[in-house]
């Protein structure tokens, strides 16, 4: 694969002579164009590098924040009797710990280093959808600053970070507490999915050329999978937060035993999510530490395949294991010894990974660097951490741990050392390319035995106060009851887990001025994100490198025997004078298009304004802004999406006369993968909604059985209607793709119509069921309420696809927007479809 | 490939029908509307893990030749040691899942 072209002739070629729309800068360079913007203009920035840097940034000042909070709590409980704190306080106080260590920090902190890693480390320049990741930010940033605004209000929320009803619902917990974690939360998890999307997409389609599924870095798997779990275990929390607001909003009795609810089913949707997020937030951890360890052992991963295996099942099995938190609720004992076997089982999995790490230790003799060090402090600490989660799997153990302080230290062995020392290493692996300069290691040694000493001492004691019979959440102990002095050296390692902190935080302030500069490749890494000295370019690769090995800056000299900037590769030229990167197959990391990317926008801000102003508003309950909110959020996501299409212009890439399609019209294309994606949430919300009404169906039968039917014509109707919707989606692209532009906006009419009309005849089916009178019926009009805003999407979708078509917006065989809304109108057709027949079978 | 890239997946998407059929038989047999009896319960687990079961063992076997027929340095060997890892790893998970509903005589234990 060669260059032939030279930077010079390049920023001479005449765009206007390559056909094509013409949307990009031609007064700037190549450079220019992927500059940071300067100034206030850096806020519209959605380069990955920017904000990945503001997730890691934010996520860790949460740290700080959850870290602190935690010093209170040790503080409470250093003596008995104490009265540092009152028992109001201390609830808020544990609460708001572990809710912003658990949403706030953890998953945002993942998030940003997959942000800002995955397209240095596969070969492309910036996220394939850089607008979301910019709008993903600015939801969290909002809903973490409304969740810690609740202290201002002494409103913070008191129910413990699992928010379990019945002591949630407005009879057990009146004012704003509540709303603030349920609003807050749910508005931070936009960041979550929205991210899970961008991940899934931007692995499997923007890959360096010859960058095969087997040639991907190892942390890229596990960033794969932690995605789809995310797009899998956050809908169930998002669709209990939201029937919990409903019901103190608006007083839907999801939750009232009374009326046929059941508290149970908000645990059972809170750990369908609350289990796999153990698994989201340590499969990163583990994947930053399997590109670490070959890195300071010298020698690849042992069992690239293994691993694979490895975080492959954990990712399904981890979702097998939810009632492991619920073992003393009642469940049936049957049930009990089903998730027991499952929990047991994730154990297996697990081995086989640390066995790969162990064995890649083994092949050579590591270096002992700071990042190492925090490596070793992972396999010791998680290891402890996983052997107590084997013996809390075992149900007669649990029943007589549970509430107790064992349960907090197995899940801050699990989770510390899971999370946060492979975090830790993480930051001073990738420090240098982070900020140019090199954190201290002198100083990073003693962060890193500060914290580990500390750790251990705080939290190996509790396991014996737990046994000792200490439960969790108590603001304070009567004297002699064995825990006084388990109590002090806890807290005692709970400051000296601190002072490592503080010591590094020190450090990464001291480092911008006295740090020293990193050299290339300070560690010698051998996978591409060390490529340039840093800082990287703003463009992270001049050319896109053809990849043939796991670790390329070792084993291809051509990648390394000459400065960065003239390595050969793809699209060195820059005719259109647009940001753009490589599109490859999701498997075999072909090249089969140019990704044509956005420049600095402030739709992502704007529309994320607007949804906060949305949520922020209904917590006010002043609704008239509600609306408002949300109505600018969606004039702010459709102006975003108004963009002429250059969809089909073919250039050439540069690689030995290959010519690309512009954003090409293919299922494999990251557009059509990202609608996957979406539609894998929805249903996944979809499954939740279902899995709550086949819940209250069975567990009250004698509420359930009472239930007005729902009106079987309309229903038959309705059905009828998901069925047209799929239809007329499939014959939009038809019709498109035969460049019929007027027939297909006609199509694309009676599309509009076809979902306004079923979503009215699924009102007008669920119109004798009343929602407040049982808890069955309201998870009915949830249901109908779920697919009617789906097919309300369609509806808008389809307006604006007919509308570019009428103003010639559109140019023939450009039918990209018709090939994603056909696959929103199977989905949600099929949704239509499985809803009907659930009201036919409670109908009959 | 992207045949190798399927035989890593089938056997996790197997398993996780698997663990949703039990849970599922077991919700039926156990809740208050007692949909099924115990036994049925039962019965259906172990016809359905007997199909699940004999299917991942040919899966097994299948990866495990594939595997083997393949060049060392070709990147689909990879993928291949995956899938036979994924299988037994499965295979075992979906004997776990059995577990419960073949050794206990009522839902109560």
């Amino acid at each position: 694969m060669t260059d032939t072209t030279s930077d010079t002739t390049l920023d001479r070629i005449n765009p206007a002579e390559h056909g094509g729309a013409r949307k990009g800068e031609p007064s700037k360079s190549f450079e220019e164009i992927w500059d940071r913007p300067r100034g206030w203009r850096y806020w519209s920035s959605v380069s990955h590098r920017v904000v990945g840097k503001r997730f890691l940034v934010t996520g860790f000042c949460f740290f700080l924040i959850a870290g602190f909070l935690a010093l209170l709590v040790r503080t409470q409980l250093i003596v008995p009797d104490n009265t540092f704190l009152d028992a109001e306080t201390f609830n808020q106080v544990f609460t708001m710990h572990g809710t912003i260590m658990m949403f706030l920090f953890a998953i945002p902190m993942l998030e940003g280093f997959g942000v800002y890693l995955i397209p240095l480390m596969v070969g492309a320049r910036d996220l394939v959808f850089p607008r979301l990741g910019a709008f993903g930010y600015y939801c969290y940033l909002y809903g973490g600053l409304m969740v810690l605004s609740s202290f201002l209000f002494d409103a913070a929320p008191d129910g413990g970070w699992f928010m379990y009803v019945p002591l949630s619902t407005s009879d057990f917990t009146p004012g704003l507490s509540a709303d603030f974690w349920l609003i807050g939360i749910t508005l931070a998890e936009i960041a979550s999915v929205t991210a899970a999307v961008e991940i899934i997409a931007s692995i499997l389609c923007s890959r360096a050329p010859g960058m095969s599924l087997t040639r991907m870095p190892i942390l890229m798997w596990y960033l794969l999978v932690t995605a789809f779990m995310i797009a899998i275990a956050f809908p169930p929390l998002i669709i209990g937060s939201i029937l919990l607001e409903s019901q103190r909003l608006l007083g839907l009795p999801f939750f009232d035993p009374a009326l046929g609810g059941d508290p149970l089913l908000w645990q059972h949707l809170f750990w369908l999510f609350g289990h796999p997020e153990v698994y989201i937030i340590f499969l990163p951890a583990a994947g930053m530490v399997a590109t670490m360890l070959p890195t300071f052992v010298g020698k690849p991963l042992f069992g690239y395949g293994f691993a694979v295996a490895a975080v492959v099942s954990m990712g399904f099995l981890s979702f097998g294991l939810w009632a492991h938190h619920m073992f003393t609720t009642g469940l049936p004992v049957m049930s009990l010894s089903l998730f027991s076997a499952a929990s047991t089982m994730v154990a297996v999995p697990t081995g086989v990974q640390i066995f790969c790490f162990i064995a890649t230790l083994a092949q050579g003799k590591p270096r002992l660097t700071v990042p190492m060090l925090f490596v070793l402090g992972f396999l010791f600490i998680f290891v402890l951490g996983g052997l107590t989660g084997v013996m809390l799997a075992s149900v007669p153990f649990n029943f007589q741990a549970h509430d107790s302080y064992f349960v907090v230290a197995h899940l801050h062995y699990v989770l510390i050392g899971g999370f946060v020392f492979p975090m830790f290493g993480a930051l001073y692996y990738w420090m240098p390319h982070l900020t140019g300069r090199m954190l201290s290691e002198r100083i990073g040694k003693w962060v890193f035995w500060l914290m580990f000493a500390g750790f251990n001492l705080a939290f190996f004691m509790m396991h014996l106060t737990g046994l000792r019979g200490m439960p969790r959440r108590i603001a304070t102990y009567p004297e002699g009851l064995g825990w006084d002095r388990l109590n002090l050296l806890s807290s005692i390692g709970a400051y000296i887990l601190a002072a490592g902190v503080a010591l590094f935080v020190w450090d990464f302030v001291r480092h911008f001025r006295q740090g020293l500069r990193a050299p290339l490749n300070p560690w010698g890494a051998g996978t591409l994100e060390w490529l340039y000295q840093p800082v990287t370019p703003g463009y992270n690769f001049r050319a896109i490198p053809e990849v043939r090995s796991r670790e390329p800056l070792w084993d291809q000299p051509e990648l390394s025997d000459r400065p960065a900037h003239d390595v050969a590769g793809a699209l060195r030229a820059c005719p259109d004078h647009r940001r753009e990167t490589i599109g490859s197959d999701p498997v075999s990391g072909e090249p089969i298009q140019i990704l044509r990317l956005p420049h600095p926008t402030w739709m992502p801000l704007i529309s994320a304004s607007g949804v906060a102003l949305g949520f922020g508003a209904t917590l006010a309950s002043f609704y008239w802004l509600t609306v408002a909110g949300f109505a600018t959020a969606l004039a702010g996501i459709t102006a975003w999406t108004r963009e002429p299409s250059d969809s089909g212009v073919t250039r050439d890439t540069g690689l030995g006369g290959l010519r690309l399609a512009v954003n090409a019209v293919d299922r494999r294309g990251h557009l059509h993968v990202s609608i996957v994606g979406t539609m894998v949430i929805s249903f996944a919300l979809f499954a939740s909604l279902l899995f709550g009404g086949l819940f209250l169906w069975n567990v009250q039968p004698e509420f359930a059985d009472r239930v007005a039917e729902p009106v079987a014509a309309w229903t038959i109707a309705a059905l009828c209607g998901g069925g047209v919707v799929a239809v007329f989606g499939w014959l939009a692209l038809r019709t498109g793709a035969r460049g019929a532009l007027r027939a297909a906006a006609l199509v694309d009419g009676v599309l509009v119509l076809a979902a306004s009309t079923t979503g009215a005849l699924m009102g007008s089916a669920l119109w004798p069921v009343d929602p407040w009178a049982s808890a069955f019926g309201a998870t009915g009009w949830a249901l109908g309420v779920f697919v009617t805003v789906h097919l309300a999407v369609i509806a808008w979708w389809a307006l604006i696809n007919a509308l570019r078509k009428i103003v010639g917006a559109v140019e023939p065989g450009q039918t990209l927007p018709d090939l994603l809304l056909n696959a929103v109108c199977k989905a949600t057709g099929a949704m239509v479809v499985i809803t009907a027949i659930c009201f036919l079978v409670v109908a009959s | 490939m992207i045949r190798m890239a399927l035989h890593v997946a089938r056997p996790v998407i197997l398993w996780a029908i698997h663990f949703t059929a039990i849970y599922a038989l077991i919700s039926a047999a156990c809740a208050p509307r007692a949909l099924l009896e115990p036994d049925v319960a039962r019965a259906t687990a172990a016809l359905v893990t007997l199909v699940t079961g004999v299917l991942m063992l040919v899966w097994l076997v299948i990866a495990g030749r594939v595997g083997g027929r393949l060049n060392p340095d070709e990147p689909s060997r990879t993928l291949a040691q995956a899938a036979w890892w994924t299988n037994v790893i499965m295979l075992i998970a979906i004997v776990a899942n059995l577990w419960p509903i073949a050794v206990m005589g009522s839902c109560t234990g």
